[in-house]
């Protein structure tokens, strides 16, 4: 297996992984836009592909080869960036790991996260995306809002055993 | 027309030995107790099914593209393969842990609405955000990653210390500063 998988899979992902980290630093946000992540690993993948065809003129089972490993590592990256995007779990890690004894009451970390506006962004994030709506003092679900729910809490059963949160 | 083949192969391949995996894991419950167990049949069941997929795929194509072409198909199809386990392993993940999610389904057995303050004590079917904290600190300590006494969590074990580091470091690099 002669084939130039390494150069072309690194072009595709590594400048994914570039363009991403550029764009996440120079224009700050806390949502996860996932949609634009997802763009960019396109443009990757697209950059893999017009290399292999155009440049180095490679035949389709090296190109299937490469696109496919470029679509694991982006995979496996999504794995990893949505843990680091909205895991909840890697922000009590994070904030143990500031803490000199490395620990704290539960009930310090219950009030911590209580009072920081997590909570709020999440309500913020599920109205940007309307799913929900604001009314006066209440939050209301949208038609669509419900449609997701009971299509999570359906397809949970199936796959999950059900949605704990 | 070999490239389609080939993703119909592990397509096939990935359903069946993912529904298998489900299966098993409803039918054995009781056995399967702990998430490790859990865990365990799921890798058993992916590197089995990725044994079968480059089986089949080497049979699919057997005579009918170059020689040459069967090792890179193989990689291509067992990438593909392990990209869906790994879509799978984050899909479930989402469905069971899915904290925005939750919060719909909240308003939903609420009946669609809810004063803000109380859906924040409505969480996760009545457990709050204490029952959001707690079910998470227990996952961790599951997972090695740290120790618990009743009224404290922490300290943070050696691999825990390593993962923090690792979701603090990759988290200001991307400068997501109000997240989780």
């Amino acid at each position: 297996m002669n084939a130039p998988l390494v150069p072309l899979v690194a072009l595709g992902f590594g400048s994914f992984l570039l363009a991403h980290v550029l764009f996440w630093r120079i224009r700050r946000a806390d949502a996860p836009r996932l949609g634009r992540l997802a763009l960019l690993a396109a443009a990757g993948l697209l950059l893999l592909l017009c290399a292999g065809i155009l440049w180095l003129e490679e035949r389709p089972a090296v190109l299937f080869a490469a696109a496919a490993l470029d679509l694991l590592l982006v995979t496996a990256y999504f794995f990893f960036y949505a843990g680091i995007a909205r895991s909840v779990s890697v922000t009590i890690l994070a904030d143990l790991l500031a803490r000199p004894a490395r620990s704290l009451p539960f009930a310090n970390l219950v009030s911590t996260y209580g009072s920081s506006s997590r909570f709020h962004d999440r309500v913020g994030l599920l109205q940007r995306s309307q799913l929900v709506v604001m009314a006066g003092e209440h939050v209301e679900l949208t038609p669509r809002g419900r449609r997701l729910a009971l299509f999570s809490r359906r397809l949970a059963a199936a796959l999950s055993g059900g949605l704990h949160g | 027309m070999a490239i389609l083949l080939v993703i119909a192969v592990v397509c096939v391949g990935f359903v069946a030995v993912a529904g298998a995996a489900r299966l098993a894991e409803i039918t054995f419950r009781r056995a399967l107790r702990s998430g490790w167990r859990t865990a365990a049949v799921f890798v058993v069941a992916a590197a089995a099914g990725a044994l079968g997929v480059v089986q089949g795929v080497t049979q699919a194509l057997s005579g009918s593209v170059p020689v040459t072409d069967v090792p890179l198909l193989r990689v291509g199809a067992l990438a593909l393969y392990l990209s869906g386990w790994i879509g799978f392993v984050e899909l479930r993940s989402l469905l069971s842990r899915g904290y925005s999610l939750r919060m719909l389904l909240d308003l939903l057995e609420a009946g669609g609405r809810l004063p803000a303050t109380e859906l924040e004590r409505a969480y996760g079917g009545g457990v709050g955000l204490p029952g959001l904290l707690d079910r998470r600190v227990t996952g961790l300590v599951g997972l090695g990653l740290l120790d618990r006494t009743a009224a404290t969590v922490g300290p943070l074990r050696p691999l825990g210390t390593l993962a923090a580091a690792l979701g603090a470091t990759a988290r200001r690099w991307l400068r997501l500063d109000l997240v989780g």
